[in-house]
């Protein structure tokens, strides 16, 4: 009986060892399966991508003509290049007459270091009549912050300015902050390079869905709808901020490191641009929304501010801070850090004038 | 340290090695324990003092509870202060400050502001609760407590569920830390697709997804149409976000022979606010429910009075975990005041409509009722919220700016095409065997082409 009743046992363990067996075998070959797949499925769309073309980033260079047709016709004295800020902040007209120089603003919203470098480079310095002074206008950290704004839609700004080869942008902009596996999976893997082609692709055909049941919109309509709602202008202020200043804080871990951030920066190349081609270079900190409701500044950018301040006298480059300007208040402010177009924009363009003054003249004793 | 990023396949690849290699589970058990505060303390090191800190007090306190069982009630106050303490000076404190200086200045008084700039530290509410869990359980006579000191900081400070849950309760948690673990070819297989279901969920649909979300709830004024259209894509987004980083710790701990708990179970299919909150982060309703909501009396009370203030107290409690903001209480009344409806109508508990249609009724209510509260929970203020519901442009489907709202429902419901996909297969994929293959092939193709160059923080992260 006790035999009978151990074989029975026996039987029963075989059966759920067995059992056992069979599901584990079943997931292992369920992993196989899937690892083959995995390979099969990338291997075909890798040899549909083709391979990768070997560039860091896959900008079209075609140097709008928009740009030099306004150098050319206006012949400026000064050029502020900079981004929304001066846009909103800096009546180009009003400045002018105040300094008495012919000016002109080259600007986009969004435009950072890297596009004021090939704007410098590819726009500015081959004009006809080159400008005798440029300045640049820019917040906090972003002089030395190369990759910033040079992803995604801001890449029209880059082919928009970009000329044929541009070694130092793949450089700075792209290979320095791009990290190694990326950076060796887009050199190497062709599907991979072409992954924001891909999505870019699927957005469109969605929008193109969405723009159908609109009187027939194209993808470009439904484009420039997206644009026109989320427009500036259209944002909260304190949300739009925060998420700037989130975005910066993303765009590079080291970013308050000066010393570590300068080499990798735009900066020296564009004062040594300015000073092969005799073009006086002032450098302008625009007062954030931030500074003037008193609010304090994130820990290590005043640190950040004195060595760039030092670096700057010790390259006799002209720089002028706005940040603490007491007579620039929170209700000079529209959205963000933009200031408003009515009050601000005018009180700041005439301190501008005031402060630019001195330097200008400086250029007209060497003139003569 | 990102679950997202490449230090952590780095880190989790030669934990592995390094973890199954030692052999002996006390061995283990260090090399764990080292690692989950390099994991913690990767970017900011000192929040690995404050987890520490939490872990002595509540080792003490649970020891001397064992030891002098008079004082037991005096030792788990001192374990509630030490905790709820830390929570409050890191989490709270500039909130109710704030507060109080604008009532303050109601009353005519003239007060300034003492803020504390800090950055909040990450996961600090989950762990929190987590060894709370352990010092109340011991007060209870629940739980022994426990005189192995590594194993106990292993159980608070454990990688894969310290930053974002799931809370797990030491009676559940702390045996299998005691216990050695041997090498375990199932668990290391099924490590794996809940690893790429996590990265698709987190990479794919929420990173993508929070692009819409986040510009229209920055926007001014939005259209009732378009904050409608958002919200339904903030829906997605915060589900993909949480289940995807509790796919990837569940992942990430079996790989290492643990078994983390579910959190989540369809929640969009409730049918009823309790039913919701049964398959809506679990581990921390279920916490809420035992260690506040029971306490509280809330099982047992009848009276309409004293079970609505229980509820009151509980979901409010609840929604100021989420987060030191107005917007996050209202979020957890709101919830409450569901919960308290439902059940005076009888519909409350385990509560099942009879036939398809009412089931599909009932279903159609608790989804619009839920994705309510997710406008109340993502809004930036309540201000805005009124702006946006009584002040701006209403149903404007037919405007030409109503495309932007089409174009966002579309999109979220491409990026849920996997979601459903993954629905699907769980319910009926074991009736094709190569199904979850092609699945998990097409997601890690996906996670590839579709994931975002910029890392994005989980959203629970801030909690």
């Amino acid at each position: 009986m006790s035999q009978r009743r151990r074989k029975k046992q026996k039987k029963k363990t075989s059966a759920s060892v067995t059992q056992t067996d069979h599901f584990f075998r079943r997931r292992v070959a369920h992993c196989i399966v899937s690892l083959l797949l995995v390979f099969i499925v990338i291997a075909a769309l890798t040899v549909i991508a083709g391979p990768p073309s070997g560039r860091v980033i896959d900008y079209n260079p075609s140097i709008d003509e928009w740009y030099p047709s306004v150098m050319e016709k206006t012949k400026p004295d000064v050029v502020l290049l900079g981004n929304s800020l001066i846009g909103e902040g800096v009546d180009e007209q009003l400045l002018a007459r105040q300094i008495n120089q012919r000016t002109v603003k080259l600007w986009k919203g969004g435009w950072a270091s890297a596009v004021w470098y090939l704007t410098f480079k590819n726009v500015v310095i081959p004009a006809s009549s080159p400008p005798k002074t440029v300045a640049i206008f820019f917040r906090d950290h972003f002089l030395t912050d190369p990759a910033y704004r040079t992803q995604a839609s801001y890449m029209t700004y880059i082919d928009d300015l970009a000329g044929p080869e541009e070694p130092m942008l793949e450089r700075l902009a792209y290979l320095n902050g791009m990290d190694k596996t990326t950076y060796w999976l887009n050199q190497h893997w062709g599907l991979f390079e072409k992954r924001n082609d891909i999505k870019h692709d699927v957005e469109s055909t969605v929008k193109s869905w969405a723009g159908s049941l609109y009187n027939h919109q194209n993808a470009q309509a439904v484009d420039r709808s997206i644009k026109k709602l989320f427009k500036v202008n259209n944002m909260l202020t304190h949300e739009l901020a925060n998420a700037q200043m989130k975005s910066e804080m993303v765009s590079n871990a080291d970013l308050y490191d000066f010393n570590k951030s300068l080499p990798l920066s735009f900066l020296p190349h564009i004062v040594q641009m300015a000073r092969d081609n005799d073009i006086q270079i002032i450098f302008i900190r625009m007062q954030r929304r931030r500074d003037a409701e008193g609010q304090s500044t994130p820990d290590g950018l005043d640190d950040y501010m004195r060595e760039l301040k030092s670096w700057f006298e010790a390259q006799n480059v002209a720089f002028i801070d706005f940040s603490n300007e007491p007579r620039l208040k929170p209700e000079h402010y529209d959205n963000g850090d933009h200031l408003n177009r009515s009050e601000g924009r005018r009180l700041f363009t005439t301190l501008l004038a005031k402060k630019l003054q001195p330097y200008l003249q400086e250029t007209a004793h060497t003139d003569q | 340290m990102l679950f997202t990023s490449y230090p952590y396949i780095i880190f989790l690849t030669t934990l592995f090695f390094l973890y199954w290699l030692s052999g002996k589970k006390t061995l283990q058990n260090i090399i764990l324990l080292v690692a989950s505060y390099i994991f913690y303390g990767y970017i900011h090191p000192w929040f690995c003092i404050l987890i520490a800190v939490s872990t002595i007090v509540d080792y003490i306190c649970g020891l001397s509870m064992g030891r002098f069982p008079q004082h037991k009630k005096a030792l788990l106050v001192i374990s509630l202060i030490s905790n709820l303490g830390m929570l409050g000076v890191f989490k709270y404190f500039n909130f109710f400050a704030a507060n109080f200086q604008a009532l303050a200045v109601n009353l005519g008084l003239d007060l300034h502001p003492i803020t504390f700039q800090v950055y909040l530290p990450v996961g600090i509410s989950f762990y929190t609760f987590q060894t709370l869990s352990y010092t109340i359980d011991i007060y209870k006579g629940q739980l022994e407590p426990r005189k192995n000191f590594i194993d106990f900081a292993l159980f608070v400070s454990f990688f894969a569920q310290l930053v974002a849950g799931p809370i797990e309760r030491a009676r559940r948690f702390l045996p299998q830390i005691e216990n050695p673990r041997r090498w375990n070819w199932d668990m290391f297989v099924s490590a794996w697709p809940l690893l790429i279901r996590g990265f698709l969920k987190k990479m794919v649909i929420a990173d993508n997804v929070a692009v819409f979300v986040d510009k229209v709830y920055m926007l001014y004024q939005p259209s009732l149409f378009l904050l409608f259209a958002a919200t339904a894509a903030f829906a997605v987004q915060i589900y993909m976000d949480f289940s995807g980083y509790t796919d990837i710790a569940r992942g990430s701990a079996r790989l290492l022979g643990f078994d983390l708990s579910e959190n989540f179970k369809s929640p969009y299919l409730a049918i009823s606010p309790s039913d919701f909150w049964r398959r809506w982060h679990i581990s921390f309703s279920s916490w809420i429910r035992d260690y506040l909501y029971i306490p509280l009396g809330g099982s047992r009370t009848q009276g309409t009075y004293h079970f609505f203030s229980i509820m009151f107290v509980t979901m409010g409690l609840a929604g100021l975990w989420h987060g030191a903001d107005w917007h996050f209480i209202w979020w957890g009344l709101y919830h409450g005041t569901l919960v308290f409806i439902y059940h005076r109508l009888g519909k409350g508990g385990h509560w099942q409509p009879v036939g398809k249609r009412k089931t599909f009724f009932a279903w159609a209510v608790m989804l619009t009722l839920t994705l309510t509260g997710w406008m109340l929970f993502r809004a930036s203020s309540m201000e805005w919220l009124y702006r946006a519901f009584f002040e701006g442009p209403r149903f404007d489907l037919l405007h030409p700016r109503g495309v932007v709202g089409v174009y966002i429902l579309m999109m979220t419901a491409i990026y849920c095409i996997p979601l459903v996909v993954l629905f699907l297969l769980d319910r009926y994929g074991h009736k094709i065997p190569l199904a979850h293959s092609i699945f998990c092939a097409l997601a890690i193709l996906m996670i590839i082409i579709f994931s975002r160059d910029n890392q994005q923080d989980f959203i629970y992260f801030q909690f």
